[in-house]
């Protein structure tokens, strides 16, 4: 069968997307067309969503086309460093984090130098603490664990 | 019809210090991000959304519309020195700009993109200057009827005018309502789609979803692209940008059209400069009696689209600032920041606030004559700029992007919801939908919400209620005709795209 694929998985997981919000806002109350419940709104937003989704696919099948291949590398690499970041600041604060989530975004490069982004992690480290923590005034904790540094 | 008055005290708004230091701030960083591939100006106002917390409204919002301007002043470098553009807006730019550089005629270029950028922004404030009170005297009486009716055009119009399809398009306005919905609804206080997550009560911060939306999945696409340093020039002297009097000729007609082109398209609600530059290009193209120069660096492809593109920068404030209807993805940030300081964007802001309106609309001309003054001796810093090598620049980007996120509630939720969002965005690129319509159905969403609800109250659900309220019919039958027109067009043939203007990009 020819479908356009990348089309038709858009429009199916709109579609799904939409009955999902549809099934949870009859879930709130819907109420009437001038007294509307929580739900209303979102379920009218839901069915546009599933007619387009379902147009979508639908139209989908008239021709032929493949999904992309995603760029696992760089993916990877990007969100490992919001990760990182994330936990570092939690736990480790904000100095681990900024040297993690920069060494993690580098190693998404094809051919990076880990020691040139050593340097950058530091600089970066250091000036962002400086920047964010002691000019602007935010509460960000230099480091966490194992000591405690404002 | 023009306010002198207020004009006059919207420049000495514009001229305070303060306003002139964060004006070039503004600017600045607009070129900067402009010129770096892969970060734009959407990314760069919401990491900048914090920082607006601490400032004055009129300072914070002179500030983001620097960036927002500038940012298209700079993706134009970056287009015709390296035919890498910025954004979706200056990849018109690359089209005759890039030959025009490999023929050494590369200051030339930038040149006339300045000299054009500069009309189209002027003349797209006067505009403004004249209109913009016009139309908010004619919308303050504009009822929750005809709101509705409005963003629901304006809606359609983001949607379905995109450079894809028009159906994907409408399908990411929809996706962007039904996020909006996430959160505590006000009427009843009933929390929505929160997952049981508390952090989700207060709903999704708009800046977290516009940084995943456009710094996280665009950065994901840097990361995997190898930088090509072929700098075709690594100076641009002065004399060189002086434009011999053949270019000038050239020039006029395509800037003062594209001027007008650029003009029209802004004030519609929901349409950006994407559509701008493109219609321009291909109206010189088409009334050009050599259209066979186009494509190989014809200064009439540089001229016109850079007009139109600034110009509609200009006027998409318009909309923004009387009805409070986003003209695209950074208006509706735009919006956001003016509701992060309790002012409430629509016919109300002239009245109520002033001295924001005309301080920064006339800080858009101040911004505009600092960028045309700073670009042409400060090309060769934006030519050092695009040498940064990547695998530096983008993980620090990825460090501001997360600080950003976490000091908007020091909140470590957030920073998992931009790496959600963030994943979202990437599969909706892979895909081939568009993030701009996601984020202006989001951002409108609770608005729309509202007037929905308000509207059918006073209506007592009757939907033929709209049609005695011939503003809001006229509307909604427009918002109809474009839903019907997209899906028309794609059935026939394709929509309007730059690979349809141009029939091969060779490499």
């Amino acid at each position: 069968m020819r479908a356009d694929t990348k089309d038709l998985a858009g429009g199916a997981i709109l579609t799904l997307i939409g009955l999902y919000v549809l099934f949870r806002s009859l879930d709130y109350s819907i109420g009437t067309a001038s007294e509307m419940g929580p739900g209303y709104y979102p379920m009218v937003v839901a069915i546009v969503l599933i007619v387009l989704g379902l147009l979508i696919a639908a139209l989908s099948l008239r021709r032929s086309g493949i999904i992309p291949m995603p760029e696992w590398r760089p993916l990877a690499a990007v969100l490992g460093s919001v990760l990182i970041f994330a936990l570092g600041i939690r736990y480790l604060g904000l100095m681990p984090a900024v040297i993690g989530c920069t060494f993690a975004c580098a190693a998404g490069h094809r051919g990076w130098n880990p020691r040139a982004t050593a340097i950058v992690a530091v600089v970066m480290a250091v000036s962002v603490w400086l920047l964010f923590s002691k000019f602007l005034g935010l509460t960000m904790p230099a480091l966490i664990w194992p000591v405690y540094i404002l | 019809m023009v306010d002198l008055a207020s004009i006059l005290m919207g420049f000495q708004t514009a001229f305070q210090p303060v306003n002139l230091i964060y004006c070039f701030i503004g600017v600045f960083l607009g070129t900067f991000v402009g010129v770096l591939p892969g970060i734009g100006p959407l990314a760069t106002i919401s990491m900048l959304l914090p920082i607006t917390f601490y400032l004055d409204p009129t300072t914070a919002m002179v500030m983001l519309a620097g960036v927002y301007y500038g940012s298209d002043y700079g993706g134009s470098i970056a287009s015709i020195l390296l035919r890498l553009p910025g954004g979706a807006s200056s990849a018109v730019t690359c089209l005759d700009g890039y030959p025009m550089a490999q023929q050494g005629r590369a200051g030339v270029a930038l040149f006339i993109t300045s000299v054009g950028s500069f009309i189209g922004g002027s003349f797209g404030i006067v505009l403004m200057m004249c209109f913009a009170p016009a139309l908010a005297d004619f919308t303050v009486a504009f009822a929750s009827v005809e709101y509705f009716a409005l963003m629901v055009l304006g809606l359609a119009a983001s949607g379905s005018i995109t450079s894809g399809s028009p159906l994907k398009g409408l399908a990411m306005v929809a996706l962007g309502l039904a996020v909006g919905c996430i959160g505590t609804d006000v009427n009843s206080g009933v929390t929505r789609f929160t997952f049981g997550f508390l952090e989700l009560f207060d709903g999704v911060e708009v800046a977290v979803v516009a940084m995943a939306l456009f710094g996280i999945s665009e950065v994901v696409s840097s990361v995997g692209t190898p930088q090509t340093l072929d700098l075709l020039k690594e100076r641009v002297p002065f004399r060189s940008m002086l434009p011999t009097r053949d270019d000038v000729r050239r020039s006029g007609g395509p800037i003062l059209r594209g001027t007008a082109i650029g003009s029209i398209v802004g004030i519609m609600p929901g349409v950006g400069g994407t559509v701008a530059s493109l219609m321009s290009y291909a109206t010189e193209k088409r009334i050009s009696r050599t259209p066979e120069r186009f494509g190989k660096g014809a200064v009439e492809g540089v001229a016109g689209p850079e007009s139109a593109n600034n110009a509609s920068a200009q006027t998409s404030f318009i909309p923004t600032l009387t009805m409070g209807i986003p003209g695209g993805a950074s208006m509706a940030l735009m919006l956001s920041a003016l509701m992060i300081h309790g002012i409430a964007p629509g016919p109300g802001l002239m009245r109520d606030h002033p001295d924001v309106f005309w301080g920064l609309v006339a800080s858009f001309w101040v911004g505009n004559v600092m960028l045309l003054v700073l670009n042409i001796p400060m090309i060769g810093i934006w030519i050092k700029i695009l040498k940064i090598p990547y695998q530096h620049l983008f993980p620090a980007i990825m460090v501001l992007l997360c600080i950003g996120v976490y000091s908007l509630n020091n909140s470590v939720f957030d920073l998992y919801l931009l790496l959600a969002l963030g994943l979202t965005g990437y599969v909706i690129r892979l895909l081939d939908f568009e993030p701009a319509p996601f984020l202006i159905g989001f951002v409108l969403g609770p608005m729309m919400e509202e007037n929905f609800r308000r509207a059918m109250l006073v209506a007592q659900g009757d939907l033929g209620y709209f049609l005695t309220r011939p503003y809001a019919l006229a509307m909604l039958l427009a918002a109809a005709a474009l839903l019907v027109w997209s899906i028309v067009s794609n059935f026939r043939q394709r929509p309007m795209t730059i690979e349809a203007i141009l029939p091969e990009p060779h490499a």
